[in-house]
């Protein structure tokens, strides 16, 4: 695929336009169980406070994100849209977005190349103008930004030994449009306005950069408004999590030894979603707040290590990384499931258990893959080790 | 996710508004913002909120209206 030749030129790039009308009524639905979205925009409906504003997003494309996108909308934005998670995307809502015109690159299921490319799309507006704002999920919008003025002003960290393939293809898009346009990162930041960044990981990164002194722009902080993150970091994982587990995998929840690691406002909603199940839940800490908190509410509190060999669910929820390594995989029960719900699938250690001597993968379904290690026990890894409620 | 899609919202029309304004660094919405879009949630599901007195909220120290907790406060 062709990376960055003639960005702004694609209308939109979805799975299927027959979706659409599918879509449409389901986004319907989404807007009556949305009343805050829904009144903001009958509050500012003749004022449109934002037209003309350039707004890139970078958030799963579901239809609930279908209701922001028609809000900013509504408020005069001129709005540009790929999904944060390749994986995330339901086809329905992006097709349902593209049939109104509104630049869109989102499928379920893109390669980490076509994401890095959808996500460049969307900030690509037409006579090479980039966003005016942000709104991120992850921040990898702006991470994109960032890298790119710093290549422009001297940085050879795209020159540097890569990490992991997702790191590779990004200095490989960054190369690419520096070779196009070596000015093209620094004119499209000159209008950057500011980013409104969805969660925890992202706005970690934020901090950094404020810290580093390398932010660009003023950012807020969605993610620790209250309604945000003791909602919908909670309740709304306190639906979904299990949710994902059950879609992939029907397995019964009840009776099973889940193990939850970490017990932040994610943790929470994921350990009372599991034992709303009746599983008996084990929660991992490093936090001695929230682990006295998790046993007060009753949970058991031990280290994964200690787990191995009886738990039969993992949910990592920490936004750290390593957190379930090729070596507690090597030492589950037979049939353990593995699933991550903190933003980034580094939580498990899914690149070494790829590459493992001996260890035999085999895809069950889409999202649902069998690891068999040379001792004969498998696990199931779902979502690839990513989000496993949006999957 | 209508708060969070809420709060999003809140933050792009406060970050244009207040483009001139705002310096380099990292905010969160002010907690007015963040009362604003729980009340918007209320009557959908049928919560009735009670409303504190005159009296009430000179007790407490805040305005009737809200925001009714200090910065520090935690839920």
């Amino acid at each position: 695929m062709s990376t960055v030749a003639n960005p702004a030129t694609l209308a939109y790039k979805v799975a299927d336009m027959k979706l659409a009308d599918w879509g449409r009524k389901e986004i319907s639905i989404a807007e009556a169980e949305m009343p805050g979205l829904m009144s903001i925009r009958k509050k500012y409906a003749t004022e449109k406070p934002l037209k003309g504003v350039r707004v890139t997003g970078s958030l799963h494309m579901t239809i609930q994100t279908a209701v922001l996108i028609e809000t900013l909308k509504d408020l005069g934005a001129d709005v540009r849209w790929a999904s944060c998670n390749i994986f995330s995307t339901q086809d329905h809502a992006a097709a349902a977005i593209a049939a109104t015109g509104t630049p869109v690159y989102a499928w379920k299921g893109e390669t980490l190349e076509e994401y890095w490319w959808c996500t460049y799309q969307a900030i690509s507006f037409p006579h090479g103008k980039g966003p005016e704002l942000v709104v991120d999920d992850g921040g990898d919008v702006t991470l994109l930004i960032h890298k790119g003025v710093e290549l422009e002003q001297g940085s050879d960290w795209v020159n540097t030994p890569s990490g992991s393939h997702e790191e590779k293809v990004i200095k490989d898009l960054l190369k690419e449009v520096h070779a196009e346009n070596p000015r093209r990162w620094s004119d499209l930041a000159k209008e950057w306005r500011g980013v409104s960044e969805e969660t925890t990981t992202g706005v970690h990164r934020l901090y950094k950069m404020q810290q580093e002194g390398k932010l660009l722009v003023p950012a807020i902080n969605v993610n620790d408004s209250v309604t945000k993150s003791k909602f919908d970091n909670l309740y709304g994982c306190r639906e979904s999590l299990s949710d994902g587990i059950k879609r992939a995998t029907d397995v019964m929840v009840a009776g099973k030894v889940a193990v939850v690691c970490g017990y932040g406002d994610v943790g929470k909603g994921s350990a009372h979603s599991l034992r709303g199940f009746g599983a008996r839940v084990v929660v991992t800490e490093i936090d001695p707040i929230n682990a006295l908190q998790a046993a007060m509410e009753g949970f058991e509190v031990t280290t994964v290590e200690d787990t191995l060999g009886r738990g039969d669910i993992y949910v990592t929820t920490t936004g750290n990384v390593d957190i379930i390594t090729l070596d507690h995989m090597k030492k589950m029960k037979d049939q353990a499931i593995v699933c991550n719900i903190g933003h980034f699938d580094n939580e498990i250690q899914v690149e070494p258990l790829n590459t493992a001597k001996g260890v035999k993968k085999t895809e069950i379904k889409p999202q649902v893959d069998m690891y068999t290690f040379p001792d004969g026990h498998s696990i199931f890894l779902l979502a690839e080790g990513r989000l496993v409620n949006l999957g | 996710m209508s708060n969070s899609f809420s709060n999003q919202t809140l933050a792009q029309l406060d970050l244009w508004k207040n483009k001139d304004v705002y310096k380099v660094g990292v905010y969160t919405l002010p907690k007015k913002l963040d009362e604003e879009v729980a009340r918007l949630h209320l009557d959908k599901i049928g919560v009735k909120l009670t409303k504190l007195t005159p009296k009430q909220a000179e007790y407490l120290g805040v305005p009737v209206e809200g925001p009714y907790k200090p910065d520090h406060y935690r839920y």
